[in-house]
């Protein structure tokens, strides 16, 4: 039953979630609870969404591991393409097992070229209504954009700046490259550095604390889905 | 409880991270954005709580994404401001950049940008002129820098105190070594060429054991280096559906 009795309902959303998850070894805490629970997500999502009311008709979800181009080279971002739940559940338990947490040299990390490639993924573009969310997961700052591009397998076409970043993110009466009213951005992350700006100047965005270097231990599966559920 | 959309007026549940009609993060408290967590993860539905109805943990609050009310009234000041006097989200240049900390060099592999390398520092010139350069060992090492023959101190009993030194511009000390002395060799210990089982003294000393530690006549760590291995294939060891993603990627 809802718990919100009286709220609005018939809505039904197709929601692609992409997971941009730092992968370098203080990351441990968090990537071992995406493993565990990666194939419950769809259950666990809708089942908070129907709590409020709405359906998810539609979920897919993407997953971009990133670290750092100068220390970890070409392979220093991999991801999966959009995984159809709950057919997929497999296929993204698989993605994300398979995956350790090692590497990114200094401390601060790629993160922003990762988010450019998030935010370039290929969202549903469906008539339904639709949420598009980015939710990234770092307890790193991140490198300014270029850092690495002196490294194998960077990115030509990544943006050169922080300012052509915001306008892959659009603001204000510029879109950006993503739906406007689909686009949600989740950080968890450190509240400086350029995660500070990001959550001082872009729209549609919050950002959750993160620990300097704590591995988001302290962010639990439930404050997770809480979160996105949250932001549908 | 049930309260309004401060953007666009729409009518929306606590608890929520945006508005569902025009994505606007929420108010709470008044004109006061906060987004609440507990601590311990429970599901904190009331924005004004101050401890966790579930846990009774302190409430963490945290001002939400362009909403400190700090900042708004800026913000709008701002619009009819002056580019220059425009706070960095306006951007009214397209090459605007703010530094930040997080720009400066932090890491192993970075230089600053923006200004060049430091010029090294000038040699040492003595009162006379001399260009001052330390005494090397053999294996290229700062010594002691040896009493020269001759004092240029009045003070001094070695000379008389109207004795003055002559030398030529352009002559070091190190090129008059101290009596009984042989000049010392300004060469650096040449590393060998690395091979997989290679044991070098850093300090050049070839009597040591190989199987040791410390080198056992200059008590130098001894050094093994460690190979470079061969580039492996960014898709090796990647789950099936896991790729390296590309430019390709990148590009719209």
């Amino acid at each position: 039953m809802s718990v919100y009795p009286g709220k609005f309902t018939g809505y039904d959303y197709d929601v692609d979630i992409c997971l941009v998850i730092d992968r370098t070894g203080s990351m441990r805490p968090i990537i071992d609870t995406v493993k565990e629970n990666a194939l419950s997500l769809h259950r666990d999502i809708t089942a908070r969404m129907q709590a409020k009311g709405k359906t998810v008709t539609g979920l897919r979800v993407r997953v971009i591991w990133f670290g750092d181009y100068l220390a970890d080279g070409p392979g220093a971002m991999v991801a999966s393409d959009f995984l159809t739940l709950p057919e997929q559940n497999a296929a993204l338990e698989q993605c994300v097992s398979g995956i350790r947490a090692e590497g990114g040299g200094d401390i601060p990390e790629d993160g922003l070229e990762a988010l450019a490639f998030a935010i370039r993924s290929r969202w549903c573009q469906g008539t339904a209504k639709k949420r598009h969310i980015i939710c990234l997961f770092t307890d790193a700052p991140a490198h300014a954009l270029g850092f690495g591009a002196a490294a194998e397998g960077y990115p030509a076409s990544a943006p050169k700046d922080f300012d052509e970043l915001t306008d892959m993110w659009g603001f204000g009466q510029y879109p950006g490259e993503m739906d406007s009213y689909a686009k949600r951005l989740l950080l968890f992350a450190p509240d400086d550095g350029w995660w500070h700006r990001i959550r001082t100047e872009w729209e549609n965005t919050i950002l959750r604390p993160a620990d300097p270097d704590g591995g988001l231990e302290d962010v639990g599966y439930a404050e997770m889905l809480d979160t996105i559920a949250n932001s549908i | 409880m049930k309260l309004n959309c401060p953007s666009c007026g729409a009518r929306y549940t606590p608890g929520d991270n945006f508005c569902e009609v025009c994505g606007n993060v929420y108010l709470s408290e008044g004109d006061f954005l906060a987004q609440v967590w507990c601590p311990n993860g429970c599901r904190v539905m009331d924005p004004t709580a101050r401890v966790c109805p579930s846990c009774g943990a302190r409430i963490v609050r945290h001002v939400m994404a362009g909403t400190d009310p700090d900042t708004r009234p800026a913000q709008a000041q701002a619009a009819a401001a002056p580019a220059s006097d425009r706070p960095p989200a306006f951007r009214p240049a397209a090459n605007y950049r703010t530094p930040l900390m997080s720009e400066a060099p932090t890491s192993r592999y970075s230089t600053p940008k923006s200004s060049p390398a430091e010029p090294a520092p000038a040699p040492a010139v003595s009162r006379y002129g001399v260009t001052e350069r330390p005494p090397v060992n053999r294996y290229g090492m700062v010594e002691a820098a040896p009493a020269p023959r001759y004092s240029a101190s009045p003070s001094s009993k070695s000379a008389p105190a109207a004795f003055v030194p002559v030398f030529a511009p352009g002559d070091t000390l190190s090129a008059v070594p101290p009596e009984g002395t042989h000049a010392p060799a300004a060469s650096v210990p040449e590393v060998p060429a690395v091979s997989p089982d290679m044991v070098y003294c850093p300090n050049g000393c070839t009597d040591f054991n190989r199987n040791d530690l410390f080198c056992c006549s200059c008590g130098a760590r001894l050094m093994r280096p460690t190979l470079p291995t061969a580039p492996s294939s960014p898709e090796a060891g990647l789950p099936e559906f896991m790729r390296p993603l590309t430019d390709s990627d990148m590009r719209k």
